[in-house]
């Protein structure tokens, strides 16, 4: 009888765990900007693409990156090159929810534009990645979207 | 994974089936019976896992503790005040797993909103299927608590119970003693099969070409301004929506039944054609038939049902509604479609339910329906602003006609009117023959025809051209 | 006949109720035989890398890993992976879109079928503030060049010439009212509208105008419009001047393939200017190749046809011709330009053709090297309003 009541206990101390472990898998990450942007990076193909400044930032997502702790953005002037990469360091008070929805309206317009002419670029801005975890978000317009996944999660 | 998709048709089911009745032990019965259970369990992880590869850890724990709750509840202790702590436990821990999980997003948005706070709900997302898990877990423990049934000593005859994959993640909800035989020793046969099969191509024909089909132009319609929505295409809106959301619910029921069947289980009715009910109270007797005994047996009548006099029932009314209504979802939308109904029943008891009796049945028939399409607007829509605009189209502020209404109601009306005839019940008895294996043969054949359609109707979904459109 | 039986065998009740056993026997095996014939077809069928009909690549097995199972995107793959594979997808598909059409249904992924097999698309909404913008950048390109000569053509779409084959009447915006709205919008000393709506009225036919299976007007509408154009730029340009030839018909456009229906079929014309005088060099830049001519007769053996005309859509083109002027012409357009560009040939001694949504140099850089005598726009109604890059471009 009282084995019934240990395995009950144990039970109740795996699901507390369990949801503690869940609701800190968002918890920040200690990794820096700097080697989560370089496995990233090193995981896809960046050699069209440039650093830009905050301005552009600005211009694409219309929001201040002085709001961040840190903003790396990749991307191309070339008007048929829709490859990019950001990754932004978010400051504690910050979900990031304004951030997501203005690159995802950004990311709907331009597969909007590439819509039935441009089938490559199409293929690209359909399998976008943008991912939130650990204070971190990252956004990918990349022919191997996977493999940034993959390099970001491990990176954190 | 749902029952609908490729994986589940073509890989899922084909391997199951086949472990499943290839027999193992062709002279040992108990053992059979094990190997067959453990086939569905552990089938039924691997579909769970298809679709939560992490929740599935919940589900473990929640099925382990259970089982232990079970056990313990049947032991004889001299002190009840001890059992029934352990209930107590027992249906807190349940209650806190479908609470935090489902509601607790929900419940920390309303308090930073009542009390103007700033607290971070962890970002969590719902469990398929954690409702319907959920409430039969507690059905389980309440009905071994009060004696009702005896615990299940098997921990792979529980998991098989609880897992089962047929009824997993859209119920319907199977209360523990109406299986409890079955899980040790249930006839499988080749009519059971045939009839779990016919009626598993007929939940598909429902889900597939039917709510999707129907679905498709309820979310044209609500893709649009609803402003300046005519009154004509609204009520056809919802009317769409009102079809979905039936053959929808009752297809995937459907298949859970008859994939019950195939693997020998017989689970309740779930909908008993809800749309030619007379009344409020007889339309929840024929929707979600599962649900509203679930409410009814664990709910209701232990808080006294109507045994109280009538302020109490009319408090345990409210109570069950509202509770219903947030089953259904953690939004403030469905709490308040759960009370509407709970108002309405209320009334219908003590109000107008004597008066309504003298009207001719085609027109009490006709103004359940009204009351029915009405509460799901407010079900449909995500917001109560949402709901309060499509009211207004409805009763015309956007005008009578607008320019698309003809067009929509002519490419729909004939899918439209074999659909409203189905779910009324009129091709029940189809055919009308005598010869019942006549009739079988003929019904078989439709059906096969209705799963070739389908297979079109699902692969043909997935047609995603790519064409240099824009130039 | 004195075999030993069961005791109630030989009772009808009994025989009845093996009958049932038997029609039940026969759906089990026919259920199970349906599981496994299509798993067996998986097994065997070779999986395809793209489809043709869709012109996209279809999904390959998914690599199994543990994170991919843990983030679920293994489960999705697998799940389109067995779709886009179906054996016989494309006959699926096509019976798919004969059952919707058997139900009422006229739409299909966008495209309605029409009555007479006109197939339509949907016509886009007029955007205020982004028609502004485009507007305002063309008169400003404009005003930059006031020396020039200009022309816009603005063809309506097959919605609103054919609005009377529409399925069920559905209406749509009223397209001429539209014309207007930009028309109104636009304003340069030397600028001229011209009224395609105007041009085909002397029309007989109007079926004639677009085609069934294609949302690109035919050649014979758009020698209107530049007989039009030719009057207002006074090119002297006369019908008798060229002649317009069948080249292929068996034209199957983005309509029919986007509607799933590939049984309907048009007749594609070319126009060919009779004064040939026009030799010329068609040079695709970013291509880096130079062509003999507007026409590219291979792209008649693949699937969109369209593509005769200056074989697709690229960022710039240049032709150079040998007629006897000094006019030089800069266009911008979209792909209905394509078939009307071979009339212009015999007219100006260079052409530079813009296509905005693909052009990233800067305009300026062109514009500096030459001295443009003409600037012609030539676009449809439906990209028009969507267009996003145009602006952008006259700005650069």
């Amino acid at each position: 009888m009282n084995k019934l009541r240990i395995k009950e206990a144990a039970c109740v101390v795996v699901l507390l765990v369990f949801i503690l472990v869940l609701s800190t898998q968002n918890k920040q990450s200690s990794a820096d900007l700097q080697s989560v942007f370089d496995a990233v990076s090193g995981a896809v193909d960046v050699s069209a693409l440039e650093d830009c400044a905050e301005s552009r930032f600005k211009k694409e997502f219309g929001l201040d990156a002085q709001e961040f702790d840190d903003v790396r953005y990749l991307a191309s002037d070339d008007v048929m090159e829709v490859r990019e990469l950001l990754l932004v360091k978010l400051p504690q008070d910050n979900d990031g929810q304004a951030l997501l929805d203005r690159i995802k309206a950004s990311v709907n317009d331009k597969a909007e534009l590439f819509a039935g002419y441009a089938p490559e670029q199409s293929g690209y801005l359909e399998s976008y990645v943008l991912l939130q975890r650990s204070g971190y978000v990252l956004y990918v317009v990349s022919d191997t979207p996977d493999e940034a996944v993959r390099a970001f999660k491990k990176a954190l | 994974m749902l029952f609908s998709s490729a994986t589940f048709l073509f890989v899922f089911l084909p391997v199951v089936l086949l472990f499943y009745f290839v027999p193992f032990f062709r002279h040992e019965p108990k053992l059979e019976i094990t190997k067959k259970n453990a086939v569905l369990c552990l089938a039924s992880l691997v579909f769970y896992a298809w679709g939560e590869p992490v929740y599935i850890l919940l589900m473990l724990i929640s099925i382990y503790f259970n089982y232990n709750i079970g056990l313990d509840l049947q032991t004889p202790v001299r002190n009840p005040k001890r059992r029934k702590t352990v209930f107590v436990c027992a249906v807190v821990f349940n209650l806190f797993v479908l609470g935090f999980f489902k509601y607790y997003p929900f419940a920390v948005d309303n308090l930073n909103r009542l009390f103007s706070m700033e607290i971070k709900a962890a970002n969590i997302s719902l469990p398929i299927g954690i409702s319907f898990y959920t409430f039969q877990i507690l059905s389980y423990v309440i009905d071994v608590y009060r004696g009702k049934c005896r615990a299940q000593r098997s921990l792979l005859s529980f998991a098989t119970y609880i897992t089962m994959f047929p009824q997993l993640i859209a119920g319907p909800i199977v209360q523990y003693g109406d299986i409890e035989r079955q899980l040790t020793g249930r006839r499988i046969g080749i009519r059971k099969f045939s009839a779990g099969v016919l009626f598993f191509v007929r939940g598909l024909g429902k889900k597939v070409l039917f709510a999707n089909t129907i679905g498709a132009v309820y979310t044209e319609i609500t893709a649009r301004d609803v402003s300046s929505l005519g009154l004509v295409t609204a009520w056809f809106g919802i009317l769409c929506y009102t079809l979905q959301i039936y053959f929808d619910f009752s297809g995937y029921s459907d298949m859970a039944i008859g994939l019950g069947k195939m693997f020998g289980f017989d689970f309740v009715q779930n909908f008993n054609f809800p749309y030619t009910a007379s009344s409020i109270k007889d339309f929840w007797s024929r929707w979600h038939i599962s649900l509203s005994a679930w409410f009814r047996d664990y709910v209701y009548i232990p808080l006294g049902g109507n045994r109280k006099g009538t302020a109490r029932t009319i408090v345990n009314l409210l109570i069950v509604w509202s509770l219903t209504g947030l089953w259904h979802g953690a939004a403030w939308n469905f709490v308040a479609w759960g009370a509407y109904y709970g108002v309405l029943l209320i009334l219908e008891k003590y109000v107008f339910g004597s008066l309504v009796e003298k009207l001719p049945l085609w027109a009490r028939r006709v103004l359940t329906m009204l009351i029915v399409i009405v509460g799901w607007v407010f079900f449909s829509a995500e917001t109560f602003g949402g709901a309060a605009k499509y009211l207004g189209a409805m009763v015309g502020f956007g005008g009578l006609w607008d320019g698309d209404t003809w067009y929509l109601l002519m490419s729909n009306l004939f899918p439209f009117a074999v659909m409203t005839c189905s779910a009324l019940g009129y091709f029940r008895k189809f055919p009308k023959l005598r010869n019942a294996n006549v009739r079988l043969a003929l019904q078989a054949v439709g059906y096969a025809a209705v799963l070739a359609l389908c297979v079109v109707s699902l692969v043909s979904d997935t047609y995603n051209p790519f064409l240099y459109f824009r130039f | 006949m004195k075999r030993p039986t069961a005791p109630d065998s030989n009772t009808p009740k009994a025989e009845k109720r093996s009958l049932t056993t038997l029609v039940c026997l026969c759906i089990c095996v026919a259920f199970a035989a349906f599981l496994a014939l299509h798993a067996f077809l998986f097994l065997v069928v070779p999986d395809k890398a793209m489809s043709e009909n869709e012109n996209r690549t279809l999904q390959q097995k998914p690599k199994l890993t543990l994170s991919a199972v843990a983030d679920g995107s293994f489960m999705k793959k697998y799940e389109t992976y067995l779709t886009d594979q179906f054996p016989g997808r494309d006959g699926l598909i096509s019976m798919h879109s004969f059952f919707a059409t058997l139900t009422g249904r006229r739409e299909e992924n966008g495209v309605l079928l029409g009555r007479r097999g006109f197939l339509f698309e949907r016509q886009t909404p007029l955007n205020e503030e982004l028609l502004q913008k485009t507007t305002d950048a063309i008169n400003d390109f404009l005003g930059q060049h006031r020396h020039a000569q200009a022309a816009m053509i603005l063809a309506p779409n097959s919605s609103y010439v054919l609005k009377k084959y529409l399925p069920y009447h559905i209406r749509m915006d009223d397209q001429k009212a539209q014309l207007s709205q930009v028309k109104a919008k636009l304003s340069g000393e030397k600028f001229s509208w011209i009224s395609v709506l105007k041009s085909y009225e002397k029309v007989e036919d109007p079926t004639t105008l677009y085609y069934r299976t294609d949302h690109h007007w035919t050649t014979d509408a758009a020698l209107r419009a530049f007989l039009a154009l030719s009057g207002k730029w006074e090119l002297g340009a006369k019908e008798k001047h060229f002649t317009v030839a069948a080249v292929s018909d068996r034209f199957s456009g983005t309509l029919a393939a986007s509607y799933g229906d590939r049984k309907l079929r048009d007749v594609l014309k070319v126009c060919i200017p009779n004064k040939s005088e026009g030799t010329y060099a068609v040079h695709y830049e970013s291509q880096n190749k130079t062509a003999p001519s507007v026409f590219d007769r291979t792209k008649l053996d693949q699937k969109n046809q369209y593509e005769v005309f200056l074989g697709g859509n690229f960022d710039k083109i240049v032709i150079q011709t040998l007629s006897q002027t000094e006019d030089t012409l800069l266009l911008f357009k979209d792909s209905y330009a394509n078939c009307l560009i071979p009339m212009l040939t015999p007219y100006f001694s260079k052409i530079v053709i813009i296509d905005p949504r693909y052009f990233s140099d800067s305009l300026q850089n062109i514009t500096d090297d030459n001295d443009f005598t003409h600037i012609l726009f030539v676009y449809n109604l439906n990209t028009f309003l969507a267009d996003k890059s145009l602006a952008g471009v006259l700005a650069s």
